[in-house]
């Protein structure tokens, strides 16, 4: 077994050679001390030693774009832990309460309701935002509402029924403009565009906050790997640990929504690669768990842009893709004891 | 001093009475079985001394009523062994124990070195030294039942409660894993309460034998006195004769039925 901070460098690594491999790829060869040298010089307030063009192409196409695509991939993969962990289920993931049907009725709202050019003015990441939050919302009150006693399982089965709710709400939304369904399709498909850091300014603040929440968690969440009973015999408010985990990995996963929309499978491959690698304990997997989910759609990004290049595939086409046969294997791991 | 007392504890759940004013108090350093038929309500009486279920009547630990004591306090009085308890199969030996310090540990913070002191102190006590790094799904039945152990003592709570601690294990472990807790009952002072299916057992190895029924308190005495033919055959419906002496021990041994039902 190797050894804790060996893994986390690992991890790092790995991230950081994602980011390169993220700046370095596209029409424009940068080059590695291109990207570098830019990159510090930047950060370091020096002159850049690259042409002005280069110099936009890095610093206003590229690199907003491969740190929104690492902030977005370590928000939904925490966020997928966490919720793993609070729901004692391998297969949660950050959409389980509800939160990408809530995401897409609001976007959809703002799309078919919204004045024209919407996406310009950032109607629809207040939608998506409010929607993916309102509906995790609903379906905690409703789980709730079934009882402490039920437990995790009336949360869940609440949050399948909001979000059956919510999809049928946005399918005859939908139904009734279908002019616009090629753009909502777009959207609910996820895509990583940026206009400059303007979408990594939205997002950063809520990632930060998801992140650094969950990440205090971590030995209450392996506490609750004992099950609710047992961890409230020594000492823990479930009930409270769960909906402070839950209001964390919600706020960050609609923040993630509302700048990238819907990437699927982030949430349940990242995770748990991870444990098939070091174990279950969630204080070694969440740190790991934002590493590697940083570097993990940086690197699916640079596919999505290239595979087809000069078009792009939407990146949630290209998670599902890569991550649908990789569900496949968890589902029969997961009978040994995942 | 006493270590829990019960005054006219209810319990509903489901809208149904399963604890109906149960009042006794065990004293410090004692060990009480809870006996009854499945469904008398001895789960829900652990359950409830720990505050796991809400309950009518009170409760006190150590002198103190258990409604007025924060979460942590309360865990650091009492350790509860359940009766299947969950082991995440992919933990180790030594962060299951680990979990017991939860009580001494602020909200957000983290273990400290009085905290893996005393854990390993309860591995090195139920003699798991060996099996410190091993994942709980790879350990035996017995080797499961000691991890159990050791985490409700590193837990370091006077109180314990068992639940059927010897449910599934056979005849030799049984024995083994009692002679554990009576050991640790004497030398770390404990206060233990255990429900308990075998009356043999629980006869041999408790001061004192409660007996329920209905979620009533129907019995409360030493073995001698709780374990008679006729207390048996009125709230377990069982046919059994109490044979045995002070040496050995009562053994209730089931008697086929002769006449039909």
């Amino acid at each position: 077994m190797v050894r804790a901070p060996l893994w986390v460098v690992g991890a790092a690594v790995f991230a950081a050679g994602a980011f390169l491999v993220g700046a370095l790829v596209g029409p424009v060869n940068l080059g590695v001390g291109g990207v570098l040298e830019g990159t510090f010089a930047h950060v370091l307030g020096l002159k850049s030693p690259l042409s002005s063009t280069s110099d936009a192409i890095l610093w206003q196409v590229r690199l907003p774009r491969v740190i929104l695509g690492g902030i977005v991939g370590a928000t939904l993969a925490t966020a997928g832990a966490a919720y793993q962990g609070v729901f004692r289920n391998p297969l949660a993931d950050p959409y389980l309460l509800g939160a990408a049907a809530g995401a897409g009725l609001g976007a959809t709202i703002a799309v078919v309701y919204g004045p024209s050019g919407a996406f310009a003015n950032n109607l629809v990441p207040v939608a998506a935002f409010v929607g993916a939050a309102g509906a995790v919302a609903i379906a905690y009150v409703l789980g709730r509402s079934a009882g402490a006693a039920a437990g995790s399982a009336a949360l869940v089965l609440a949050g399948v029924t909001v979000a059956s709710f919510l999809t049928a709400v946005q399918t005859f939304v939908q139904q009734q403009n279908v002019q616009t369904v090629q753009e909502v399709y777009a959207w609910l498909l996820g895509r990583l565009a940026t206009s400059g850091w303007h979408e990594v300014l939205i997002v950063l603040p809520y990632a930060t906050v998801s992140w650094v929440v969950i990440l205090l968690h971590r030995r209450l969440l392996d506490v609750l790997a004992v099950g609710d009973e047992e961890a409230a015999a020594l000492g823990v408010r479930v009930a409270r640990v769960r909906l402070v985990v839950v209001v964390a990995a919600t706020i960050g996963t609609a923040g993630a929504v509302a700048v990238s929309g819907l990437i699927g499978f982030v949430g349940i491959i990242v995770p748990h690669t991870i444990r098939l690698l070091v174990g279950g304990s969630y204080r070694l997997l969440l740190p790991l768990t934002v590493l590697i989910g940083m570097g993990f759609l940086v690197l699916t990004d640079v596919l999505a842009r290239t595979i087809i290049a000069p078009a792009e595939l939407p990146i949630g086409v290209v998670t599902a893709f890569f991550g649908a046969p990789f569900f496949a294997v968890v589902l029969r791991t997961s009978r040994r004891g995942l | 001093m006493t270590a829990v007392a019960l005054h006219g504890v209810t319990v509903e759940l489901g809208g149904a009475a399963v604890l109906r004013g149960i009042s006794t108090s065990v004293e410090d350093g004692e060990w009480v079985a809870v006996i009854g038929p499945n469904g008398a309500g001895k789960t829900t009486l652990l359950r409830a001394i720990a505050s796991l279920v809400p309950r009518g009547g009170a409760i006190e630990l150590l002198g103190d009523d258990a409604a007025s004591l924060p979460h942590r306090e309360r865990a650091r009085r009492v350790a509860l062994v359940a009766q299947t308890p969950t082991m995440p199969s992919e933990m180790t030996v030594r962060e299951y124990v680990l979990l017991a310090r939860t009580p001494y540990i602020g909200y957000l913070a983290s273990e400290r070195r009085s905290d893996h002191e005393a854990t390993a102190a309860a591995i090195d006590r139920l003699e798991l030294a060996s099996f410190a790094h091993r994942r709980l799904g790879s350990l035996s039945g017995g080797e499961r039942q000691r991890a159990v152990l050791a985490r409700a003592l590193a837990q370091d709570a006077p109180i314990l409660l068992l639940d059927e601690p010897t449910s599934a294990l056979d005849v030799g472990r049984q024995q083994q894993a009692l002679e554990i807790v009576d050991e640790l009952r004497t030398t770390e002072g404990l206060t233990v309460l255990s429900a308990m299916h075998d009356l043999t057992l629980a006869g041999q190895y408790a001061d004192r034998l409660v007996l329920l029924d209905h979620g009533r308190l129907v019995a409360d005495g030493a073995a001698s006195d709780v374990l008679t033919r006729a207390l048996i055959s009125e709230h377990y419906r069982a046919e059994v004769r109490i044979v045995g002496d002070a040496e050995s021990g009562l053994v209730v041994v089931p008697i086929r039925r002769t006449t039909p039902l």
